[in-house]
């Protein structure tokens, strides 16, 4: 017992210290934090304003109207935008692994996967994170919601969920470069279903077999359009589906807690 | 047991055959198409605590995989690695509180930050008590002139200033040993000798044991009193440096260059005009003629003068002799240098291991 607290002391206060390092590395770059900002919003509002376009035209998109719409894009957007504050790095593994840096985390006592997931922070999420919060207060007034404390608790859980399923998702197949060494072209074909599918349209507009892939294969729908449903009283229907992110979360983080420890095994047999 | 036992130690790579096309990431995955190379075959020695090995061989030796090994990046292939009784790869968080790791192409430092911060960070990570810390910070201010760049990121240090940065790194937690892979690569003359001095102090008067790899025959003369001598993988000697030196190192190359052609001027240089000048080969290259002398035999200035007196100068240079020849000159004496060193080191292994 004393002797887990000491180990958990010991890891807190190493990470603390390594998210210091972080900080100071990206605070070297110090001009890049307004560019960062001024672009999410500039890049945000053209999503929304070729949505909202889009709206004009058929006035519905699958039943939804224009503030579900802002409602589940900002759901996404305020989860990737956490995501990126902490964890935009995961998705370049690949090059820790080709630089020689992921060295560096395999002769220190600190667990390797804990290394690499603090080792960088990233200012464009701060913006993201704005802009959804903006966002999702809009449409919370323009769709006369009120919610509870309960559905208040509930909904940052679904914002955590919806960061740890993207974390999760980019880091597994970033992880495939243990294994191939190479795997952005994986990520970055990947995530093509969260930011050109998921994000901004409810996902029953497409065909089953896409609904199949957002939501089994890369299961992005989690991030925004299942927990959507139950906020915007669309839940009827869809059975568990709607209340299921967190543990989508949960599993996802521990099939990266299995990949990880075999990726590892395979990194140090071969050693890129 | 030896503080560092390593025996019939194998690393071998895959090198993926080239596929190329669409999805070629995710083909290479489901078709890994390979062949072997072995970098490392078959090394066993043990170490001693307090010893200062060298690792003397030429790019692409197995020296760096050694190492790697040595620390826990790399699992062996076969063979048998302890390190402090742990196994580095198994033993990984324990073994890396034994150990300080420095890889000269390669900083261990966080990039952007200034290095007493990555030293602030490092602290933390290894649950350095603040005493310690303060103390040892101030020891690597004294010895390593640390104060001068302490505040400046560590991409904007010159490669000696960022050397010593990474020492400081990989000596804060007090580690009982010490690995440097190429500590002096690319470093000024000046960096150098600092570099060595100081990896001297932290030996003699720490007692921190030293595993170092270089090409550069320098390193060990200055440094070490033991030397291993990798060539493609596999150990050619293990024995001091002086028996080295007298044999095959020691020696200088004197580069003389001269206008017209070389071919036929070898001839000036007879038996006896080369006995007298400890020379013991010379080598014609189009427009230049390379001396290897004995430097502790004759005076550099009395060689050159000799040479110019049959011989218009043009030029000249001197070098100590590179590693490679120092390579091809045991694999001259390969045989000799089996029959004397092989049983020394097996049965030196031996006794070690019943005492220890
Ligand atoms: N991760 C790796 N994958 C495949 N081959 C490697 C890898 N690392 C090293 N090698 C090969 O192993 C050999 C030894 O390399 P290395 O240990 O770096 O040599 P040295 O440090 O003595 O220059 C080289 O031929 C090198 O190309
Ligand atoms: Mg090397």
């Amino acid at each position: 017992m004393e002797a887990v607290s000491v180990a958990a002391r010991r890891t807190w206060a190493a990470w603390r210290a390594m998210m210091r390092a972080a900080v100071l590395s990206r605070m070297a770059y110090r001009a890049d934090l307004w560019v960062g900002i001024a672009g999410v919003f500039v890049l945000n509002g053209a999503t929304l304003g070729t949505t909202w376009v889009l709206l004009k035209r058929f006035d519905h998109l699958g039943g939804w109207g224009f503030y579900d719409i802002v409602f589940l894009y900002n759901l996404w957007l305020i989860g990737h935008g956490l995501r990126v504050i902490l964890f935009r790095h995961v998705g370049q593994l690949e090059n820790y692994i080709i630089e020689g840096t992921f060295d560096q985390f395999l002769i220190r006592p600190v667990s390797p996967l804990l290394q690499f997931l603090s080792r960088e922070v990233h200012y464009l999420g701060l913006g993201d994170v704005l802009v959804s919060s903006t966002g999702i207060a809009l449409a919370y007034h323009h769709l006369g919601m009120h919610w509870t404390a309960g559905t208040w608790l509930w909904f940052f859980a679904v914002v955590i969920s919806a960061a740890a399923v993207e974390l999760g998702m980019i880091l597994l197949l970033a992880s495939t470069a243990f294994w191939t060494g190479r795997s952005t072209p994986l990520v970055n074909t990947a995530t093509q279903f969260s930011f050109g599918v998921v994000q901004q349209y409810p996902i029953h507009i497409f065909g089953r077999p896409l609904q199949a892939i957002v939501t089994i294969l890369l299961p992005f729908a989690f991030m925004n359009y299942y927990p959507s449903l139950y906020f915007l009283g669309k839940a009827r229907g869809y059975g568990i589906l709607p209340y299921l992110s967190p543990a989508v979360a949960a599993v996802l983080l521990v099939l990266v807690g299995i990949v990880w420890r075999r990726g590892l095994r395979v990194y140090t047999s071969t050693g890129s | 047991m030896a503080l560092i036992e390593v025996r019939n130690l194998v690393k071998e790579f895959r090198r993926p055959v080239p596929v190329e096309g669409p999805l070629k990431s995710l083909r290479r995955l489901f078709r890994p198409g390979f062949t072997i190379h072995r970098a490392v075959d078959n090394l066993s020695f043990s170490i001693e605590k307090g010893e200062l090995v060298g690792f003397l061989g030429p790019n692409g030796a197995g020296k760096s995989t050694t190492i790697k090994m040595m620390t826990g990046i790399l699992m062996p292939t076969s063979g048998e690695i302890f390190v402090g009784g742990l196994h580095p790869a198994r033993d990984r968080r324990r073994h890396a509180r034994q150990i300080g790791v420095l890889f000269g192409q390669k900083t261990q430092l966080w990039w952007d930050i200034p290095t007493i911060e990555s030293l602030r960070a490092l602290r933390a990570i290894y649950g350095v008590p603040d005493t310690v810390w303060r103390k040892n910070v101030e020891l690597f201010r004294d010895l390593l002139a640390l104060h001068e760049f302490e505040q400046v990121p560590v991409r904007q240090l010159s490669l000696g200033q960022r050397m010593r940065a990474d020492l400081a790194a990989a000596l804060l937690h007090d580690p009982d040993i010490l690995f440097l892979d190429e500590p002096t690569i690319g470093v000024d003359v000046l960096a150098k000798e600092r570099l060595r001095t100081f990896i001297q102090t932290i030996n003699r008067e720490r007692r921190v044991t030293v595993i170092l790899t270089t090409h550069d025959m320098g390193d060990i003369e200055k440094l070490c009193s033991r030397v291993l001598i990798i060539d493609h993988g596999s150990l050619l000697y293990d024995g001091d440096t002086e028996t080295l030196k007298q044999r095959f190192g020691g020696r200088r190359t004197l580069a003389v260059y001269v206008d017209g052609g070389t071919a036929l001027r070898t001839g000036a240089f007879d038996a006896d005009w080369r006995g007298a000048f400890a020379v013991d080969r010379i080598e014609a290259e189009p427009n230049r003629l390379i001396f290897r002398f004995d430097p502790h035999q004759t005076a550099v200035g009395d060689l050159i003068a000799a040479v110019a007196e049959r011989l218009p100068v043009r030029d000249l240079l001197v070098e100590d002799v590179p590693i490679e020849d120092i390579v091809r000159a045991i694999y001259l004496h390969s045989e000799r240098l089996e029959a004397r060193t092989a049983p020394e080191t097996v049965s030196d292994g031996a006794s070690r291991r019943e005492t220890g």
